[in-house]
């Protein structure tokens, strides 16, 4: 219970009315941050890092933190509204929320989205408090092998994702794996497939890829629809409805569920999570086909998963001092300037600052949702303007986006040349959605088993040595396998029938 | 129409004016006029890093200074990409007015130009100044077996035990110090494990992955604080905070120093008046205590140096290093 009454003495510190301050300016910033493609959250931390040195430090960091969990919401509105998604974590999302606005539902896609993120942040907030130091050790003991085992179970788990043919999809995913091998080989440090291009050192960056493939090509699409005159329908109807919460509450949960676990696994970041519970959600529902048609879960699932993250990842930041995602490890910038060091002893010494930024985690939380929830009405008015409007300027803003990445003109290069290969798939049927994917665990997986290896000596039973990742060995074999018995029994019963073909774009509300 | 023609007048008289302004100093060609006005619009400070590492946290404190100082904004711009390599040279294609500078640091200077094929020369560009150099020192788990960095040492060399090294990924400067460790002693059994970085590097040893690895200030210092890590041996010239707990330097046991100098930079061929304004500005800077003591909030030590001493200190690192380089096999067309 001493974790309680320090709680308390938190909130007495979170609620101060300067604090509060704080929180909403972070909230809002972080909105901000969020909605600017280009800008991610580790972008607007860094900048407002030299304003730390005027604020007082429990001020300051309560700020920062807030900035972060406020861009995993604000991302979502671009994404829902204008399929651009502002940040990686948003990108599953855009699979479904945009369908939903489509279809006049995006007041309940952003709805419970931002219900969602209340509920993620709120319960990894209360596992912080109750069990921070007995799950720091565990984030110890997830190293590459295990990592590697947990992002294979993911990459299995997302397999004929967005398509009705299996072997289209993996192709798909292979293609992304194809345009994440150029770049500075991480263990070697010599260029790989840069054809001696120095922006392509680091390889090509995930946020033009990923509003290509979205954004652009789904513009396109439309201008092109246009023709033919196939009509949508642009109005935003009312909020979160009771369907929506029962339907979501179990995607909710996970996501949360999600969020926590791996918000203290050092080195995953925050997107593949949300890739993760996605992929759950598909999985485990009794009508699959609905994803990517505006299931609610998908938007539900990811979007409660991202901000659950962000609360957990402070668990071995406040217990170990380890960052455990890029940025986080510019917050724990933030520490040490104010000359604070992150780990156990920080819970002695400075209880005050620990609780209160704790505290603002469970108050900044509930900004966001009260701040959102009447907002959403005037977001959904960009609904409103007329395409021929509309549309340009979004692409003009996803140029804008493209460039503050690395601020060249490469990047725009590269959003132009993925809209037009995400065009090409929209024609030939061909799915992009396992693209995107790999391209964002395609990385993670080759450090982790190239780190693995390397720390075996080439082995690998390193795999099998460590318990953890066995088991999620075993179940991404599952998984992969549990297709099989069904498929075998419908070739010997009947022929296979392709299913109808599900992927129109312009579904009507069903 | 009177109004219309008038109001064409004034905006083309404000177009032409601003015009001129603008390019003043970049067309005069005449050095000492463009001095005189210098700074006379915003100038842009490149970091070639992504935000929020300690170069990025140096220079946003340089800027906030140097905008009071030289009465323009000075904008502190992300250009990250190739370790570096992207920024600097968007620095070193930039007019070389003063207006574009790039606050470069490490690898950039010292190692990138001898392993990779690079369109340009970092070193022929106009030193302005210096605000500080990194630190770096080799460290183990605060739980492992060695005390000392002998320990360390009498165990890697041992026929059978391998040692494995946290590296930053790809080939830096931690790789140079291992591999003169080696040398130095005749000889250690090691792997790398490529990291990140220094924060993932840090976590790999209090895990148990690494058994060693050579570590920055900004990484590792807190941890040295809580016991969890342990310093053998300060492989840059000096570290003042480990040096008062009684770890050794590389330079008086083996003979080898690592060196990482910061720079701030400008393209070729800058004029010298309008860098000794810089350099004075960014002296008074370091000299303004608050702002030191900000700096010194990242673990980097921190000191002023001249663009000629800065230039001089960075030349002695890049020769240092290229025997070594040459040695691993790591430098350009091996």
């Amino acid at each position: 219970m001493d974790a309680l009454s320090s709680l308390v003495d938190g909130f007495a510190v979170a609620l101060q009315p300067g604090n509060l301050l704080f929180a909403l300016i972070g909230c809002v910033l972080g909105m901000v941050v969020g909605v600017l493609p280009g800008i991610g959250p580790i972008a607007g931390i860094a900048i407002l890092l030299p304003l730390t040195f005027y604020l007082d430090p429990t001020g300051s960091i309560i700020m920062l933190a807030a900035i972060y969990y406020g861009a995993m919401y604000g991302g979502t509105i671009t994404t829902v509204l204008l399929n651009v998604p502002g940040e990686g974590s948003s990108a599953i999302t855009a699979i479904d929320g945009y369908k939903m606005a489509q279809q006049g539902r995006a007041a309940s896609a952003l709805g419970i989205a931002a219900i969602g993120s209340f509920v993620g942040g709120i319960a990894a907030t209360v596992l912080l408090v109750l069990a921070a130091p007995p799950l720091a050790e565990v984030a110890l003991d997830f190293g590459p092998p295990e990592l590697f085992a947990l992002l294979f179970l993911g990459l299995t788990l997302l397999v004929g994702l967005g398509s009705r043919s299996v072997w289209l999809s993996m192709l798909s995913g292979v293609l992304g794996l194809a345009f994440v091998v150029p770049g500075t080989d991480a263990v070697t440090g010599t260029p790989r497939l840069t054809f001696g291009s120095v922006e392509l050192l680091d390889g090509l960056d995930f946020v033009p890829i990923i509003m290509g493939l979205f954004g652009l090509s789904e513009i396109l699409y439309r201008a092109h629809q246009k023709r033919s005159d196939v009509g949508t329908t642009r109005s935003a109807s009312a909020g979160v409805s009771r369907r929506d919460l029962k339907e979501s509450a179990g995607a909710i949960a996970r996501g949360s569920a999600i969020g926590s676990a791996l918000g203290v696994v050092p080195g995953i970041g925050t997107t593949a999570p949300t890739l993760m519970s996605y992929a759950l959600e598909r999985r485990i529902s009794r009508t699959p086909e609905r994803f990517g048609r505006g299931a609610i879960q998908g938007v539900a699932g990811p979007e409660t998963t991202n901000n659950a993250y962000v609360s957990s990842s402070m668990i071995p930041l406040f217990t170990l001092g380890i960052p455990a995602s890029p940025t986080i490890a510019i917050l724990l910038g933030a520490f040490l300037i104010n000359g604070l060091t992150p780990g156990p002893a920080l819970f002695t010494e400075e209880p005050e600052l620990v609780w209160g930024v704790i505290a603002s985690l469970f108050v900044g939380n509930l900004i966001l949702l009260v701040l959102n929830l009447p907002l959403i009405r005037v977001w959904v008015l960009i609904l409103k303007i007329p395409e021929p409007i509309l549309f340009p300027l979004i692409m003009a803003f996803m140029v804008l986006g493209s460039y503050t990445v690395s601020r060249s003109i490469f990047d725009v290069w590269v959003l132009i040349a993925f809209g037009l290969l995400g065009y090409a798939a929209k024609l030939l049927d061909f799915p992009v959605v396992p693209i995107a994917l790999t391209i964002i665990l395609g990385p993670l997986l080759e450090k982790a088993l190239r780190q693995s290896l390397q720390m075996s000596g080439g082995d690998a039973d390193v795999f099998v040595r460590s318990p953890i990742a066995t088991v999620l060995l075993v179940a991404a074999g599952l998984v992969l396998l549990s297709p099989l018995p069904r498929r075998l029994y419908r070739l010997f019963r009947r022929p296979d029938h392709h299913r109808p073909d599900d992927r129109q774009p312009t579904a009507p509300p069903s | 129409m009177r109004t219309t023609t008038l109001t064409g007048t004034a905006l083309a008289a404000v177009l032409l004016l601003s015009a001129a302004c603008g390019s003043g100093p970049r067309g005069g060609g005449d050095a000492e006029a463009a001095a005189a006005d210098f700074p006379a619009r915003p100038i842009t400070l490149v970091v070639p890093y992504g935000a929020g590492g300690s170069t990025d946290t140096i220079a946003r404190v340089l800027a906030d200074h140097l905008e009071r100082s030289l009465g323009q904004p000075v904008a502190v711009e992300n250009v990250p990409g190739g370790v570096g390599a992207v920024g600097v040279q968007r620095v070193f294609n930039a007019e070389p007015d003063g207006h574009t500078l790039a606050m470069a640091s490490g690898s950039i200077l010292t190692v990138t130009p001898q392993t990779t094929e690079l369109e340009y020369d970092p070193m022929e560009m106009t030193f302005v100044a210096s605000t500080h150099e990194s630190v770096a020192a080799r460290f183990v788990s605060g739980e492992s077996q060695w005390q000392t960095i002998e320990d360390l040492v009498a165990w890697g060399a041992q026929e059978g035990n391998e040692l494995v090294d946290a590296t930053s990924g790809g080939f830096g400067v931690n790789d140079i110090g291992t591999a003169s460790l080696s040398e130095a002693v005749g000889g250690l059994n090691y792997r790398p494990l490529a990291t990140d970085g220094g924060a993932e590097a840090v976590v790999r040893i209090l895990a148990g992955d690494a058994d060693m690895n050579q570590n920055s200030a900004t990484a590792a210092l807190p941890y040295v604080e809580s016991g969890e890590l342990r310093p053998l041996l300060i492989e840059s010239p000096s570290w003042p905070e480990l040096a008062e707990l009684g770890v050794p330097t590389s330079q008086e046991l083996y003979g080898y120093t690592i060196i990482n100098p910061s720079a701030v930079l400008a393209p070729p061929d800058l004029p010298d008046e309008i860098r000794q304004v810089l350099e004075d500005a960014i002296r008074d800077a370091l000299e303004d205590e608050e702002v030191a003591e900000r700096m010194r909030g990242t673990f980097e030590l921190v000191g002023f140096r001249s663009g000629a001493d800065a230039q001089e200190y960075a030349q002695q690192a890049y020769d240092s290093y290229t025997p070594i380089i040459e040695a691993m096999g790591a430098g350009i067309g091996e």
